[in-house]
């Protein structure tokens, strides 16, 4: 018996094939199937009442190409994934700048660079869902706490810059609709992105910022030129992790506007969510969908060749 | 060109002194060396020269300037790191050329270019301009930084360990081509190290370091022949110097290849005699190590080393009682307290 299982563990051959079994199972069951699945329904006429596969090639695809709806989410996405990562980036990049700045040497400075780390991160360590009822909330249209403030600053209200109404309606408005989306995935990816830079940021040597100080750099230039060129394929990554998180997110549409007023806040996810399953027509949310994947592919590429890119330095 | 002058310096991190009180003078155009073991305060020291560390007590004047409170940029100050602490993102004519952007000294472009040829030149680098540091051998490497370090013209270079990254052959090479460089220029230079033999080649005086205080300033070869304390004269010398006890108060010191066989003694030299057994023999091609021990005042033996130059081939049999001797004006006497050298006579 002993003899069996030693030479079944000195098998690399068999050792390997079941030390990658669970997690290949993982991708195949979890990830593999759905795909397959949603690219068959893409070419069907499959609904959530019938299930049944009715070849029709890319008369989805050429539907859903011409919804106006589509069109709209297909913009949206790009758009609020783009100014968001550009806010994201520039954020964290000045926390980041904050949070490895040294203090004196004092106690107090030191449990305040903790404490501010703390709460830096609970954005990102807070359930997505819970924290976007939270901004739902922060953005009611009739009792807003930023509404709340501004009043009280007397730029809201009647008579003032922004009145006469007592509200400004967050997620009633188009433009200020889109704000929100964008500014919750600000406020959601921001964390991560700062402590990833501060990673990159800790990481340069020493050496390195003092040469640049004895050879009579300032802080912008130091900044500019030597710190953020060295965490730049760090940076990228950062970048790019939060696009794959805001462009395929379906949470913050979904709990703050479910796409409204009208489509002006409808991404690719969201649309289809509300054609495949509240819809019922499973083919046309499928190809809805399937519109993602070249670009999240896209970018996982680009991900992992700079991450690959990045290692070798 | 200016000469640099350090007062009542103090350094502490935390309750540790770092450098704790030096007094120092270089003069313009010197190549001043400052020696030590690691942790012993010299790389601090010259941070706090550079003006990246701030001193709590002491004053620090490069020419008639007080730079104390001057950031590095304004003391007109250039080093090279142990590390190089090249820019790994740009060339190695961007890395050159750095200093001159940054210090806004040479706004022309083609001037600027200009110069960051001539630096190149000047340490024979001027055909890797356009690669990048990993792109470079460690030798390259270090002179592009000293490229960098002189492209601004500074008035004082500091050089923290720039030779030991490199391997022993041409170290060797480097510390020739850095003294003939730094004597074409002039330029006044502070150079850190914990190895002897660079400090004993290169300096023009040395500043041997120990727990953050200067214990001995002078000319190589007179630190290693009349070391103030017990601690330079065994951290001078490979090996260091033979210490014995003659006394209580009074341990008597001298150099392993001035432990000779009688015979091999300058003729009609007062020496003191030692006889002892050689227990191992080390061959080193140019000299031969022999180990044996030697009993103080007390009756205790001693490890001691002798010293002697391939010339001398008499045969030196182990365990057997060999007579040698040291020559009188080659012995040293120190205070067993304090390790103090005693003035001559005292000890007598």
């Amino acid at each position: 018996m002993n003899a069996i299982m030693s030479r079944w563990i000195d098998d690399s051959r068999l050792m390997g094939i079941v030390f990658l079994a669970p997690a290949t199972l993982y991708i195949v069951l979890l990830v593999g199937l759905p795909f397959v699945t949603a690219l068959l329904f893409s070419v069907s006429t499959a609904t959530v009442g019938d299930a049944s596969f009715n070849y029709v090639g890319l008369r989805n695809f050429a539907n859903v190409w011409q919804t106006p709806a589509f069109r709209d989410a297909l913009v949206n996405t790009f758009s609020f994934t783009v100014i968001a990562q550009i806010c994201t980036i520039i954020l964290a990049n000045i926390l980041a700048q904050l949070l490895t700045t040294p203090l004196p040497q004092r106690r107090s400075g030191r449990i305040g660079m903790w404490i501010a780390r703390m709460l830096l991160i609970l954005p990102w360590a807070t359930p997505l869902s819970l924290s976007v009822v939270g901004w739902l909330w922060m953005f009611d249209s009739k009792y807003s706490p930023i509404d709340y403030i501004f009043r009280e600053l007397a730029l809201l209200g009647p008579g003032t810059v922004w009145g006469p109404a007592n509200n400004l309606i967050w997620l009633g408005k188009p433009l200020l609709a889109k704000a929100s989306i964008i500014f919750v995935h600000v406020w959601r990816m921001t964390p991560l992105a700062t402590v990833i830079l501060m990673a990159g940021l800790s990481s340069i040597p020493t050496d390195l910022l003092d040469q640049a100080e004895v050879d009579g750099s300032r802080y912008f230039r130091t900044l500019f030129q030597v710190k953020l060129p060295l965490i730049m394929p760090i940076m990228l990554i950062s970048l790019l992790f939060g696009f794959i998180f805001t462009f395929g997110d379906l949470t913050v549409v979904y709990i703050l506007t479910r796409g409204g007023p009208i489509t002006h806040t409808l991404t690719l996810p969201m649309y289809s969510f509300l054609v495949g399953i509240d819809g019922g027509n499973l083919a046309q949310g499928a190809a809805v969908s399937l519109f993602i994947f070249p670009v999240l592919l896209l970018v996982a590429v680009v991900l992992l060749r700079t991450a690959s890119r990045a290692e070798v330095r | 060109m200016s000469d640099v002058n350090l007062q009542g310096i103090v350094k502490r991190f935390g309750d540790v002194q770092a450098v704790a009180g030096v007094d120092l003078h270089i003069s313009s155009g010197e190549f001043l060396v400052v020696l030590g073991p690691s942790g012993c305060g010299k790389t601090t020291l010259m941070r706090t020269i550079a003006g990246l560390e701030k001193p709590e007590e002491g004053q620090i004047n490069i020419g008639a300037r007080d730079v104390t409170a001057l950031p590095p940029r304004k003391r007109g100050i250039a080093m090279v790191f142990q590390s190089y602490a090249l820019y790994p993102h740009m060339s190695v004519a961007g890395n050159i050329g750095f200093p001159l952007k940054a210090q806004r000294r040479c706004p022309d472009r083609t001037e600027r270019e200009q110069r960051v040829y001539q630096a190149a030149q000047m340490v024979s680098i001027e055909h890797l301009l356009d690669r990048r540091p990993r792109q470079l051998s460690g030798g390259e490497r270090q002179r592009v930084a000293i490229a960098r370090a002189i492209v601004s013209q500074p008035e004082v270079l500091l050089l923290d360990e720039p030779l030991s990254n490199l391997d022993a052959k041409l170290r060797a090479y480097a510390r020739d081509e850095l003294k003939g460089f730094q004597r074409k220029l002039g330029i006044t230079t502070v150079f850190v190290t914990h190895d002897q033999i660079e400090a004993m080649g290169l300096g023009d005086r040395i500043v041997v370091m120990r727990d953050g205080l200067v214990q001995q300033v002078g000319p190589p070869q007179a630190i290693y022949d009349r070391p103030q304390n017990t601690f330079v004269a065994t951290f001078l010398g490979s090996p260091g110097m033979n210490l014995q006890l003659v006394s209580e108060r009074v341990q008597r010191g001298f150099r392993p290849e001035h432990l000779l066989p009688l015979e091999e003694l300058p003729p009609g030299a007062a020496h003191e005699p030692f006889s002892w057994r050689v227990t191992r023999v080390e061959n080193l091609g140019s000299d031969r190590l022999l180990y044996g021990h030697i009993a103080d005042y007390r009756g205790e033996m001693q490890l001691t080393v002798s010293r002697l130059p391939s010339n001398v081939t008499i045969d030196i049999p182990l365990d057997t009682v060999c007579e040698f001797g040291v020559a009188h004006d080659q012995l040293h006497f120190f205070d067993v307290a304090s390790g103090e050298r005693l003035a001559e006579g005292v000890a007598a």
